[in-house]
């Protein structure tokens, strides 16, 4: 049985090929001796995240948190967020065109700049939203035709709705730039991530990317 | 001051709640729906639910709390800090009511609230403030005025909102070519986030260190400064790393600052407990920036040096029993300093995340405090803040207080909701912080320094394996003894 994982970008297989006495699992080049001393699942009474693993003979007390296919590992005064993959999957089953502008946070629509069947250009802005104090302006990475706009001025949004969607360009059947490539169609984000992925962002929000660090 | 209302959420209303308590005063929380399950519910005697569409507009509706006020036999209200603490007209609305504000009086709310006025007020006593220009009316043949003026006070200019704070509305002006346009959009936003559209500029200090001063004051000119507090580390122009005292201050800076700040309060007849900021350019200058008329979040720090409760003050100067201590009273012992764990991706632009605090465990030791406002199995929504809790460590030097801090980050656990936790530890331990050499610009300079470092393959390793063995399918695969066996019962090795 092979059990992926990935860790940011990482993708680690975990491979049990061992059960007894202790779970022998290979990861990577690595064969690991590992012993689990406790367990209790997070939805089962008496939960509090705590685990105890050996692994090749040196004890790890730490704490973990699964939310679906995420598990957050405390080990060592260290977060990790793992990925729990499907089974047998690659980066790959997840690598799908993208043809939506998502919220990289959550916010409120400030103003909208673009309507459905609107054709758009590089640079173009789409929509102007506020998260954390902060306006930004998200703009078109590409050229795209709008299939819809998703929200309504001064609505709210939570993190990782779709905020606009494009219909297939001329340019490119089925649309659009891979995930992989970073941003997608829409390709800004807020000031506030200053992530360098954005295009451009308003002059309302351009000041906090380029003046961290003044006084209040 | 018999029942006391806390208008607020979160950490500081469980803060507040527990001095309260202590004072053997009554004390009644209010919370929106989807506040219902947080802490400051259970902690007070008693829990009000308050109603509006927005969570966040629930604490900030005056009628609603004054109401609530009433009908639980109130008849005092503390206004924690945000939401309506400087707030004039809720002051002022309190008081009519009869009721006690925890707080300084209306009038000084304004004052400082408009900060124009407030830095006026400030030069006349003597304060220092930075070579400015103000604007008085945003229309465009003032604009024309402004900017004329601001050419004349040169640059680098920051230009700030009146009725600002929190570094909403500010912008740094490098050029003339900016400068109009700048103030237009600082006015509009100014407009937009204070109702409010009068901005000022002022002489913009490069890497300069912000300096604060916690005060007491009676209301008839008594003043007391419980020293200073250096908040120089900030993301976003918010305070992520507060401490007290200031490091590698001189002493000549040190006393000048905290005579200045006393000065200017006792000008104001300050009633309460408050806070007066300093900016500290790296030319030794130092200027006034604003008053804050309320508890300030990284409060703990100065209590955890002094020895004191500051809200136990601001009850005892509410009820009109003046300040219990003499200035020579107040000697800092050792070094305190405050994280503030908010719910936010550092990696990613310190973007606000949201989630469920699935597992949380608290540090404990004598040397550690927690201030927090969350519980496992609580949500954390894009609604409210950021902030969860704030943890401090005092150390009988700074050094301590560091190491201290940094083995009780290590301790702190919070799962379900990415945290700050693990890029504080790394500020808190950088070369240059433990030097003491800090700026505003610190976080922005040292960036490089302070990204994750790469995880070993043994880490990863382990994390692997713990995040896999969660898993139902891996386990049953792993654990479970086949039919046949198990019906053998022990008799396997």
């Amino acid at each position: 049985m092979i059990r992926k994982v990935n860790i940011g970008e990482q993708i680690l297989p975990v491979e049990l090929v061992g059960r007894r006495p202790a779970l022998a699992l290979r990861i990577g080049q690595g064969l690991l001796t590992v012993l689990e001393h406790s367990h209790v699942a997070a939805d089962a009474p008496g939960f509090d995240g705590a685990f105890e693993v050996t692994v090749d003979g040196l004890t790890y007390r730490g704490w973990r948190y699964r939310m679906g296919r995420e598990v957050h590992v405390r080990v060592g005064g260290r977060t990790f967020v793992v990925g729990l993959r499907e089974a047998g999957s690659g980066l790959g089953a997840e690598e799908e065109s993208q043809t939506e502008l998502r919220a990289q946070m959550p916010g409120v629509v400030v103003g909208i700049h673009c309507q459905a069947g609107q054709a758009v250009a590089k640079g173009d802005p789409l929509l102007t939203v506020e998260s954390m104090k902060l306006q930004a302006t998200l703009v078109a990475a590409r050229e795209a035709v709008i299939e819809k706009v998703h929200v309504e001025a001064e609505s709210a949004f939570e993190r990782g709705v779709v905020l606009v969607s494009f219909a297939a360009t001329a340019g490119g059947a089925g649309g659009a730039v891979s995930a992989a490539s970073g941003a997608g169609v829409a390709g800004a984000v807020s000031a506030a991530t200053g992530a360098g992925v954005a295009d451009t962002v308003s002059a309302a929000s351009g000041a906090g990317v380029a003046v961290a660090g003044g006084v209040r | 001051v018999k029942r006391v209302l806390i208008a607020n959420r979160g950490e500081i209303a469980c803060r507040i709640i527990r001095t309260v308590r202590q004072e053997n005063l009554g004390s009644v929380a209010v919370y929106h729906h989807e506040d219902r399950n947080a802490p400051h519910v259970a902690a007070a005697d008693l829990a009000v639910e308050i109603e509006a569409d927005v969570p966040t507009a629930a604490y900030l509706d005056q009628h609603q709390l004054l109401a609530v006020a009433r009908r639980t036999g109130c008849d005092a209200i503390h206004p924690g800090y945000g939401f309506l603490s400087e707030n004039a007209q809720f002051a002022e609305r309190v008081e009519q009511e009869g009721l006690t504000f925890i707080g300084p009086d209306a009038a000084v709310v304004r004052l400082m609230g408009d900060k124009i006025r407030a830095r006026e007020f400030a030069a006349r006593h003597g304060v220092p403030i930075a070579p400015s220009v103000t604007q008085d009316a945003g229309q465009a043949p003032a604009f024309d005025e402004f900017v004329s003026h601001a050419l004349r006070v040169g640059f680098p200019l920051l230009i700030k909102a009146a009725a600002g704070g929190g570094g909403k509305g500010m912008r740094i002006v490098r050029n003339s070519a900016e400068l109009l346009e700048s103030a237009r959009v600082a006015s509009s936003e100014a407009q937009r986030y204070f109702s409010d559209p009068r901005v000022y500029a002022e002489r913009y200090v490069e890497r300069p260190r912000h300096i604060e001063v916690q005060v007491l004051g009676d209301g008839k000119g008594n003043v007391l400064h419980l020293h200073e507090r250096e908040c120089s580390i900030q993301r976003r122009y918010q305070k992520i790393v507060e401490e007290s005292p200031a490091p590698e201050l001189p002493e000549q800076t040190r006393e000048a600052i905290c005579e200045a700040a006393v000065r200017l309060v006792a000008a104001a007849r300050y009633r309460n407990a408050g806070t007066v900021e300093f900016m500290l350019a790296p030319d030794g200058q130092f200027y006034f920036l604003e008053m804050n008329t309320r508890l300030q979040v990284e409060h703990p720090v100065t209590e955890q040096v002094l020895g004191i409760d500051l809200v136990r003050e601001q009850l005892r100067i509410a009820r009109g029993e003046g300040l219990a201590w003499r200035q020579q009273d107040l000697e800092p012992r050792g070094h305190a300093i405050e994280c503030r764990i908010c719910a936010e991706e550092p990696e990613h632009g310190f973007r606000p995340a949201t989630g469920k605090v699935g597992v949380l465990h608290v540090p404990t030791g004598e040397d550690v405090r927690f201030d927090g406002g969350i519980r496992a199995g609580q949500a954390v929504s894009p609604a409210f803040d950021s902030m969860l809790a704030k943890l401090v460590a005092w150390g009988d030097t700074r050094e301590r207080a560091a190491a201290t801090l940094g083995q009780a980050l290590g301790d702190l656990v919070i799962l379900g909701v990415p945290t700050n936790i693990d890029y504080l530890r790394r500020v808190i331990a950088h070369p240059a912080f433990l030097a003491g050499r800090l700026h505003t610009a610190f976080l922005t300079e040292h960036a490089t320094d302070l990204l994750a470092p790469t995880p070993s393959e043994r880490e990863l390793a382990v994390a692997a394996v713990a995040a896999a063995l969660t898993d139902p399918e891996f386990r049953r695969v792993a654990f479970e003894v086949p039919e046949m066996q198990a019906a053998m019962g022990g008799w396997r090795n």
